[in-house]
């Protein structure tokens, strides 16, 4: 009985997509993801463009406007890398992707570019909203408020 | 709408399709899509979305995130299931609203 509640209570780690500063998803200056209403999650003010995948999966898309990611991660869960607020009126314009949808990726590789001041002399914020979109199939996440670096233990998922 | 009686079974489950085209500039992206899976979460009926000939769950934020469609594009909304009259109109009323 026990190793059953045992098994259900697994808990899947996610690697720092950027490098930068980890705040809050509640304090994103967009309430479609400060609300929550796209899942939990979290956010990175990146110091650097370079994104990372954040975990072993399959690179779900990469949106035409190249802003947003989904990735479907090995263990179940559904991500949405959000770069930027608002980035989807830059048609793509200061963003550089090296994958394709539908490839797989490992934790670490380097999916994506983003021109940080290409992107901020547009008036957008820079802050990537990481989003568990199946949110309902996890009870509790955990996470530290800090400067941290691309690869480093961002998000501990307890399902 | 058409009603469709399965052999031996007393259901009638019904099926429901009709054609929208996305009026909203933004298209189906995040706050659009969180709207319409708050939605169609309401409805018990399987809920799906077809562009191109290929369908997404209305209920998956995902799903309807990687449809990407945008202003302009005709989209097919399929509710399939004991509440698939309120399905459809509700999934009408949200896309109308956007």
């Amino acid at each position: 009985m026990f190793g059953f509640l045992k098994k259900n209570n697994q808990e899947i780690k996610i690697y720092a997509p950027l490098s930068g500063e980890v705040v809050a998803i509640s304090e994103v200056r967009d309430e479609v993801f400060s609300k929550k209403m796209l899942g939990e999650g979290v956010a990175i003010i990146p110091s650097s463009g370079k994104l990372y995948a954040p975990a072993d999966g399959t690179l779900v898309s990469v949106f035409k406007t190249k802003h947003a990611y989904t990735i479907l991660t090995d263990d179940g869960l559904e991500l949405l890398i959000h770069c930027g607020l608002d980035t989807v009126e830059l048609a793509g314009e200061g963003f550089t992707v090296y994958k394709n949808s539908g490839d797989r990726i490992r934790t670490g590789e380097l999916i994506a570019e983003m021109d940080l001041e290409r992107i901020l002399a547009h008036r957008k914020e820079t802050i990537t909203p990481i989003v568990i979109t199946n949110s309902d199939q996890i009870t509790n996440l955990q996470f530290e408020t800090k400067t941290i670096a691309s690869g480093e233990l961002l998000l501990t998922v307890f399902r | 709408m058409s009603n469709t009686r399965l052999g031996g079974d007393s259901k009638i489950w019904n099926r429901g399709i009709m054609k929208f085209t996305i009026k909203n500039k933004e298209g189906l992206h995040a706050r659009p899509a969180g709207q319409v899976v708050a939605e169609s979460k309401k409805y018990n009926s399987a809920i799906h979305f077809i562009k191109e000939g290929k369908k997404y769950n209305a209920k998956s934020i995902m799903s309807v995130m990687v449809m990407e469609a945008k202003l302009g594009d005709i989209i097919e909304i399929e509710c399939e299931g004991e509440d698939s009259e309120a399905a459809l109109k509700g999934m009408l009323t949200i896309l109308e609203s956007l």
